[in-house]
């Protein structure tokens, strides 16, 4: 389950900087970046829980 | 910034924090490094962050300053907790509180009590107000109206119920319990740092240049209303009352050892260099491409919203959300201590009530960066009276401790020597517009002074060893 939730996570991160950075360079169309953005929130919160241990 | 110091109220490390209020954190609880590089990280990228850059732009930050000056305030920053916060707390391993009592009196900590709760809930009013702009975009446009940087009175009732709507849900949050928040506020850190990023990253593509310093550069003829100096001494002593006031006595003194402290470049490099610029540049892209005066500024809210949508909205509220709800059920410990026949409910709503009609002013988050500069000169210079307590006091025949050795309830020399150079340092902001971040380190060097000559008077001829 963790490995699952880390993967979601990592991938989550990566859909939050990534598409912005293709906005940047003019690959991305700015809704589609927005939009990818948002699902990334949604799946970081669902799996940040399941991955990041609170001490 | 922005930021509070969680300390004993918080993190995991708070909660243990509590089993050892008025004694020595034993060996046994102590935590590594990783622990404090999560928690400054986290608590240093805040919904502040999204003011404080933009605030900058409006004060005519040039770019050498934001990104040479930030540099450099933020590294002394850092030092500060290395050399001075985390030495002491690994030496001591007590709160801040009890450290106090044994030097002040029990007294003297109800009246800090007292400022610091107040300071907070001022510091969450602000939080409530940058995560009350995120409302606005939800709704067709000239529903709310959204406050500017000039606007110092609530903008229209909207606005007050975006606020009170805001505010009412962080304090009922923080009247459960801290917990569940703080755990969120743990999981969106890295989160938010991206999306400070992703902000800048957008509003580059938007300007169509990567040329930071250039866009940094104010236009010339620009009224420079900060200077370098300004910046480096803003970010140095924008978290002042943690590191220079020993706040975060209460944090690292779980800590292994005083290495620990560099950990807090976590938050200051992340949140407050990385992330401030980041926020700077929203502003800049509507200065250059809207037309906003910068001297007027735009809402949090509008901006992020424009540059990365919805999840940016969500991120204005969860920034101010995170730190806003414990900082309130701090400010409702802090009003409980000086209440004690109050209950920590009636204390949390009184300071919750308290953040809800700041929040609704937007004078305070407008003014965000005399704000902290003030917050920081006035509980700065506790610390210093810590520093003299802990390094000097034996070297010089002065008694350590003193209340405790002594048995005293209110040490009048701890509050002379404190009140004393605070005053001065208000009566210069007021009256001659000193700017509030020069003031916490004089003030706390003139505080730590002034408690040692009086000190001296105090002392027996021959002082004790430590209490």
């Amino acid at each position: 389950m963790r490995a699952v939730a880390r993967f979601v996570g990592l991938a989550a991160l990566a859909a939050t900087i990534v598409p912005p950075a293709l906005f940047m360079t003019g690959r991305m169309p700015e809704a589609s970046m927005k939009a990818m953005m948002l699902v990334a929130a949604v799946a970081w919160f669902a799996a940040a829980p399941f991955w990041m241990k609170v001490e | 910034m922005t930021d509070v110091a969680f300390s004993d109220t918080d993190t995991s490390s708070s909660r243990a924090a509590s089993e050892y209020e008025r004694e020595r954190v034993p060996d046994s609880a102590l935590k590594g490094p990783s622990a404090f590089w999560g928690m400054y990280a986290g608590e240093h990228t805040a919904g502040t962050e999204f003011m404080i850059g933009p605030l900058f732009v409006a004060w005519g930050a040039d770019a050498a300053s934001l990104i040479v000056g930030l540099l450099l305030g933020n590294l002394l920053a850092v030092l500060t907790w290395r050399y001075l916060t985390a030495t002491i707390a690994c030496s001591e391993r007590i709160t801040l509180y009890y450290k106090m009592e044994r030097i002040a009196g029990r007294g003297l900590v109800t009246l800090y009590n007292l400022a610091n709760g107040l300071l907070f809930c001022f510091l969450a009013g602000s939080m409530i107000t940058v995560s009350a702009t995120a409302v606005g975009p939800l709704f067709p446009p000239g529903t709310i109206e959204m406050p500017t940087f000039e606007s110092t009175l609530p903008t229209g009732i909207a606005w007050i119920l975006s606020c009170v709507v805001i505010g009412a849900a962080m304090t009922l949050v923080a009247l459960k319990g801290y917990g569940v928040v703080a755990q969120v506020g743990h999981y969106a850190a890295p989160w938010m740092f991206l999306v400070f990023v992703a902000c800048a990253l957008v509003t580059l593509g938007k300007l169509g240049t990567t040329d930071v310093w250039q866009l940094l550069t104010p236009p010339a003829g620009t009224e420079q209303k900060i200077s370098f100096l300004g910046i480096v001494c803003f970010s140095w002593f924008c978290n002042a009352a943690m590191h220079l006031g020993m706040a975060d006595l209460s944090v690292l003194r779980f800590a292994r050892n005083p290495s620990a402290g560099w950990a807090s470049a976590a938050g200051m490099f992340l949140g407050h260099y990385v992330a401030w610029i980041c926020a700077a540049l929203l502003l800049i892209y509507w200065v250059r491409v809207h037309g906003v005066d910068p001297a007027v500024g735009k809402d949090p809210g509008t901006m992020v919203n424009d540059a990365v949508g919805w999840a940016g909205l969500l991120c204005v509220i969860i920034a101010g959300w995170t730190t806003a709800n414990p900082t309130i059920y701090r400010a409702g410990l802090a009003f409980q201590g000086m209440l004690p026949g109050i209950s920590r409910a009636a204390a949390t709503l009184l300071a919750g009530g308290i953040c809800i009609a700041a929040g609704i002013f937007p004078a305070f988050a407008m003014n965000l960066l005399s704000f902290v500069g003030l917050y920081g000169t006035v509980l700065a210079p506790i610390g210093a009276i810590i520093v003299v307590d802990h390094f000097l006091a034996d070297r010089i025949g002065i008694v350590r401790e003193p209340a405790a050795a002594r048995g005293l309830g209110f040490n009048l020399d701890v509050l002379i020597a404190w009140l004393v150079p605070v005053g001065i340092g208000l009566w210069l902001h007021r009256a001659y517009g000193v700017f509030a971040s020069y003031l916490p380190l004089p003030c706390a060097i003139a505080c730590g002074l002034l408690y040692i000559l009086l000190a001296k008077r105090s002392s027996p001829a021959r002082a004790p060893g430590h209490a």
